[in-house]
């Protein structure tokens, strides 16, 4: 067995036919010659011709553009105000149920309102680099 | 990008048209459309215009606003854009229809209203419906994109209002802007909430440079300035009985020997000048045929002395609560206190101007033209810091 100051014989030349494969700096696809082509097309022309034409519209479309604008921001708040509205109107209906509940029946009330046992409690594991070394608590219980 | 938000909007407005509008075929019978009891000041007069926004624009005529014909011709307008028009202003006239009709049922309860200020209240919720009923009517989008302020009708809510936040964007800060830095407040008076819109002009001038609108703070040279101003005041909230106006034109910085500081000229001073939302300017006429029943203080120019510091003519103008008595108020116009005759006649400043001098070559002749005595000449005061 040949000995060299960095290891095995066998060590080295694995790390000979990595060092091969191995290229410095940013792995770029090859590209075929008509992509090649109009890559250099772009990289001879400013910035500012490479944006999207800017739409010169005459007054008139200008105006018509507003006003379906505004059409469309009139019915979209339509839409919302409608859905806020219903939602208000099922949290308040909620919020009577458990008043009417509160009244007649405190203990199904509570029962109602009991928190709910968290299966998975945030406390268990926290992210971290690494696994912790006591990997799962076997006889966990909640904090109180 | 425009072109593809338009294009969305059209699937989604096309969709809610099929389920509410099958029925209507022609845009031509809605409460737009309908002049009876609307302004005909809300019309789109262009014809040519009118036609292409509300049919589609010929492309072998191009459109009308559009002035160079080969550009006309080349001209292509947006996809879908003319049937989603369609839909969207449909959409909008009802939304507009439903105004016009809380506004009716409000205008029955000003018929049977007991106090003034329920009348007033009633009044000012009808303005605001007005300004929603007709703000995005494309007519009126038009004449307020494209029109001058001067040919829109201020006596129409909507346009008070949009010229209201036209003027808040550029003209009132500058003004402020000019009113702070010169120290026109709090050197005259403490300060302004400002109400109006104030514009002057020298009319009698013949070159454009000099008889256009005064940029707030211009320093302007004496002949410019030798003849009485004309004022426009714009007024943007609704002027139901008849207003009255004082206006006075101060000079703060008249060299006081005595004292060795400055003192405050009357310059100018009008009072009781009636003015409403349309009827907003004290022009040459009005001082040719009403001047006398307005005027306690004739106007005579900034003189500015030889090497006297840059004088500042600050203009002022006040809401009366009552007629005021011309003769009461006529009297020197040196030393003027300009805070005890705002507070004596309770005055309610709501806009103001300035414009600036100093010694030019045409002082003497105006000096002379007025009838007043030869100028002083100072010692030049040499400025701590030197310009660099």
């Amino acid at each position: 067995m040949f000995k060299t100051i960095w290891g095995s014989d066998k060590a080295v030349a694995s790390v000979a036919a990595t060092s091969k494969i191995f290229i410095r700096g940013k792995q770029k696809a090859a590209m075929t010659p008509s992509t090649q082509r109009i890559v250099n097309q772009l990289s001879a022309l400013s910035a500012s011709r490479k944006q999207p034409k800017l739409l010169s519209l005459c007054n008139e479309d200008l105006i018509k553009n507003r006003t379906i604008t505004n059409a469309w921001n009139v019915y979209k708040r339509k839409l919302f105000q409608k859905r806020d509205e219903q939602f208000e109107k099922q949290y308040n209906s909620i919020k009577n149920a458990m008043e009417d509940l509160k009244q007649t029946s405190p203990e199904l009330f509570e029962l109602a309102n009991a928190k709910e046992q968290k299966r998975f409690p945030l406390e268990m594991r926290i992210p971290t680099d690494f696994p912790p070394n006591q990997p799962w608590v076997y006889n966990y219980a909640p904090k109180k | 990008m425009l072109n593809r938000t338009n294009l969305t909007r059209a699937r989604s407005l096309r969709y809610l048209a099929s389920k509410r509008f099958q029925s209507t075929e022609s845009s031509s019978t809605g409460i737009w459309s309908d002049f009876s009891k609307r302004s005909p000041s809300l019309k789109l007069s262009n014809p040519a215009i009118k036609k292409n926004i509300f049919d589609k624009i010929d492309p072998s005529e191009g459109p009308a606003s559009i002035q160079n014909y080969s550009r006309r011709l080349a001209y292509h307008s947006i996809n879908e854009i003319d049937d989603t028009f369609k839909v969207a202003y449909e959409y909008l006239q009802e939304q507009s229809a439903e105004k016009y009709q809380q506004i009716e049922v409000l205008e029955k309860q000003v018929a049977q209203a007991q106090s003034e200020t329920e009348v007033k209240e009633l009044k000012d919720r009808i303005e605001a419906l007005l300004v929603e009923a007709e703000a995005s009517n494309p007519e009126v989008l038009y004449n307020t994109s494209y029109l001058s302020s001067e040919d829109l009708d201020k006596s129409q809510p909507v346009y008070r209002q949009i010229l209201k936040e036209k003027w808040e964007a550029f003209d009132l800060m500058v003004t402020m802007q000019r009113l702070e830095q010169l120290h026109v407040i709090p050197d005259t008076l403490p300060t302004l909430d400002p109400k109006v819109d104030v514009k002057v002009k020298f009319p009698h001038n013949l070159k454009d440079e000099f008889s256009s609108w005064v940029t707030p703070g211009e320093i302007l040279p004496a002949f410019a300035v030798s003849q009485p101003p004309t004022i426009r005041i714009q007024e943007f909230e609704r002027v139901d009985q008849e207003q009255l106006y004082t206006v006075v034109v101060v000079n703060p910085d008249t060299p006081d020997l005595a004292t060795n500081s400055f003192s405050t000229t009357l310059q100018y001073g009008l009072a009781n000048v009636p003015l409403n939302n349309v009827d907003n300017t004290i022009s040459t006429s009005t001082l040719l045929t009403q001047g006398d029943s307005y005027t306690f203080q004739h106007y005579i120019p900034l003189t500015p002395e030889k090497n006297a510091q840059n004088q500042r003519a600050c203009l002022w103008v006040f809401r009366q609560a009552k007629p005021l008595a011309l003769d009461a108020l006529a009297g020197p116009n040196t030393h003027f206190d300009i805070r005890t005759f705002v507070e004596t006649n309770s005055l309610n400043p709501v806009g103001a101007h300035v414009w600036r001098q100093h010694f030019d070559r045409s002082v003497n002749d105006v000096r002379r033209s007025y009838g007043l005595e030869k100028g002083k000449v100072y010692h030049r005061v040499r400025q701590a810091h030197p310009v660099i």
